[in-house]
């Protein structure tokens, strides 16, 4: 499932969010995230699933990214991508840190066979979102992870 | 970590009596509360009592780190072969469960009535 870009597609309804990396601010996260989802006309499930999947990578950032330093940073912006030809749109989701980039191969899930506290964060995302990549800023200082869930036109407002 | 302290927000009731423990949780449970969930389930789990059920009807939202908490509360639980039973979870709590395919793992109930039964 994916939404051929073109010349034509236009990337709509741009918010930018900044958090401190605080445990405390993931509420204010979390409601925001779901205001933006309605805002960009997502139905309810698929608002819940995409505010549990941004919760999940707020909270690898403070715990990995950041050593649970509260005092840092994280920004959130959103876009929706609409494209004339096809019957669904992409709503992108850039979760930047400024924090310790970790190894690439080692932001993955673990195995679910093992009951165990933990370690089910990437795999929570990976399960909602149809598209999760991380990847490193090319400055050296922390990680991008991009997040793209495909919603039908019918779907939206 | 500046740990936000939310444990009197989420947690509404305790009731301990015998060997049977039912704790009653409301809001949301993210990172913030989740050590001092742990720590609430812990002390009342120390005492071993053989049934504890913890109603989550008032949970609106609960991510990995509310069910790391419960999964080690279960672990805690079974150690004495004791019971830790979910009641009431909302579909969108359950959804949690479900995609950590920890639904299967846990003992859930839709009532209080049906987990006594």
């Amino acid at each position: 499932m994916t939404l051929t870009k073109t010349a034509d597609t236009k990337k709509i309804c741009q918010t930018w969010l900044r958090i401190m990396a605080n445990p405390r601010y993931l509420a204010i996260a979390r409601t925001a995230v779901k205001r933006v989802a309605l805002e960009l006309g997502i139905n309810t499930d698929s608002t819940d699933s995409i505010v549990l999947a941004v919760e999940e990578a707020l909270t690898n950032v403070i715990r990995h990214a950041y050593g649970g330093h509260c005092d840092e940073l994280i920004d959130i912006n959103f876009n929706k991508v609409i494209s004339p030809d096809s019957d669904r749109v992409a709503i992108e989701i850039l979760i930047r840190d400024y924090g310790n980039q970790v190894p690439l191969e080692k932001i993955k899930s673990r195995d679910l066979e093992e009951i165990m506290p933990g370690g089910i964060g990437v795999h929570i995302i990976q399960s909602i979102m149809d598209e999760c990549e991380f990847y490193h800023s090319e400055d050296g200082i922390g990680t991008f992870l991009q997040l793209t869930k495909y919603v039908k036109l019918e779907n939206t407002k | 970590m500046n740990q936000h302290d939310c444990i009197d927000d989420i947690v509404k009731s305790v009731d301990t009596k015998d060997d049977f423990a039912r704790i009653e949780l409301t809001g949301e449970i993210d990172m913030g509360c989740a050590m001092g969930l742990r720590s609430t389930l812990m002390e009342i789990i120390q005492q071993r009592p053989t049934t504890v059920m913890i109603i989550m009807s008032e949970v609106d939202f609960m991510d990995s780190s509310g069910l790391a908490t419960l999964v080690e509360a279960l672990q805690a639980c079974r150690k004495y072969q004791g019971h830790l039973k979910l009641i009431g979870l909302t579909q969108r709590v359950r959804n949690v469960f479900e995609i950590s395919r920890l639904d299967t793992i846990f003992e859930l109930f839709d009532t209080e009535e049906e987990a006594l039964a």
